[in-house]
């Protein structure tokens, strides 16, 4: 085992002074090794998406206790969770996996708050924030905190309700997790909100008393929370939304790490290699016709780069 | 070793220019991962040009340095090519 190691990690004269890893016929076939685990992942994910697939350990009440924490230190009052708007925003991540988008309206027009309407929750304040690709709720929150239009939404006194889904589909060719955020009154806040507290148009909708939306547009039915006590509310969601993620297939192994650490893993194999290789070399004043090895320690630097801002998460 | 590097530094700092423009353009891909792995493809052939550029203008090229920057590069690829195929399906 040690002496394979050396081989591979160590230039030698009984390699030709030049690492294992990094002769040609080596790198052909970490390559050939490479797309056929692509290839393989991808077909194991098609057929057998129990055993490997995308998912998240985000969870609406998870969400909700954050989001509340960040109101709280803020001097805000909590959110409570409403089921009119956890399907508004259930209807809105199903939009966009079936329209294929990822933009706060729909390519054919369809703003946020037709599926909140649509829900049956008759807003006076309403807004929405979205996120893709993230694997945990806190760094859901922390992305919504750093970017000022959606710590606004957050952050708003206007808000009383906020309803949550987290979906997984293909978007734009991608597997990804989406998570949607509705937030919403129907009355207006006890604490009214200051001006530099209104996001853009595309996040948030406020409907005053003189722009109430026309009868046919607006939900029929009034929302249940305002006569209902909040305690029996959150109950009712909670069991409700514990019904969706039974329905959801959460497949053994989490592909995205699994790929992430693995190609991570190959670039800094490379570069040790590359590493030890120069090193060795240049105290043994070896000279060699070979490609400059720092070059390829800066481009699998890069790779390495690369990884950590492709697979971290997006919103808008 | 750090001769060889003052030696070579402006092809350097070019290198890392190209790189820094790959990452930022990876940055705007965000989060088109197939638009991501497209920028990938160019930017390891960019490395190839320099890689065979860098060695000719020190006449040092041979075939086998072209091959190795061509391995490289492909291992590169091949690596982006597991991560988005694998890990996400694209």
């Amino acid at each position: 085992m040690k002496d394979f190691l050396h081989q591979l990690f160590l230039p030698h004269i009984s390699n030709n002074y030049r690492a294992k890893l990094l002769h040609h016929k080596s790198i052909l076939l970490a390559i050939a090794i490479l797309f056929f685990a692509g290839f393989s992942l991808s077909a194991v994910r098609t057929t057998f998406p129990s055993v490997l697939g995308t998912f998240s350990d985000i969870s609406s009440e998870q969400l909700l206790l954050l989001t509340n924490q960040k109101r709280q230190e803020n001097g805000l009052s909590p959110l409570s969770l409403n089921q009119q708007l956890s399907n508004a925003a259930a209807g809105k991540a199903n939009d966009m996996f079936s329209q294929n988008y990822w933009a706060h309206n729909s390519p054919d027009g369809k703003t946020p708050w037709v599926f909140i309407k649509g829900a049956g929750y008759n807003y006076i304040y309403a807004g929405e924030n979205l996120a893709r690709g993230f694997t945990n709720a806190q760094d859901v929150i922390n992305a919504w905190m750093a970017s000022p239009e959606h710590r606004k939404n957050m952050l708003s006194g206007n808000y009383q309700n906020v309803g949550y889904a987290v979906e997984t589909g293909k978007l734009n060719g991608e597997d990804t997790v989406l998570v949607v955020e509705m937030l919403g009154s129907t009355a207006l806040a006890a604490a009214p909100a200051p001006a530099n507290q209104l996001a853009s148009k595309t996040q948030q909708e406020i409907i005053t008393t003189t722009s109430t939306p026309a009868p046919t547009a607006a939900p029929s039915t009034k929302p249940q929370e305002t006569a209902a006590p909040t305690s029996l509310i959150v109950k009712t969601e909670q069991t409700v939304l514990e019904a969706n993620k039974t329905s959801n297939i959460k497949p053994l192994i989490n592909s995205a790490k699994l790929s992430t650490d693995a190609s991570k893993g190959v670039a800094v194999l490379f570069i040790l290699a590359l590493v030890l290789d120069m090193v060795v070399i240049e105290r043994k004043k070896v000279v060699r016709l070979v490609g400059h090895n720092m070059d390829h320690v800066l481009f699998l630097t890069l790779i390495l780069i690369l990884i950590t801002l492709i697979v971290r998460g997006a919103i808008v | 070793m750090s001769k060889k590097i003052n030696e070579h530094i402006l092809y350097y700092i070019s290198l890392i220019a190209i790189f820094a423009l790959g990452i930022f353009l990876m940055f705007s891909a965000t989060p088109n991962k197939q638009l991501q792995m497209l920028i990938f493809v160019i930017m390891a052939f960019f490395y190839v040009i320099w890689g065979v550029l860098h060695h000719l203008i020190n006449h040092e090229l041979s075939s086998k340095i072209v091959v190795e920057y061509i391995l490289i590069s492909t291992l590169g690829i091949a690596v982006m090519f597991f991560l988005l195929k694998g890990g996400f399906g694209i």
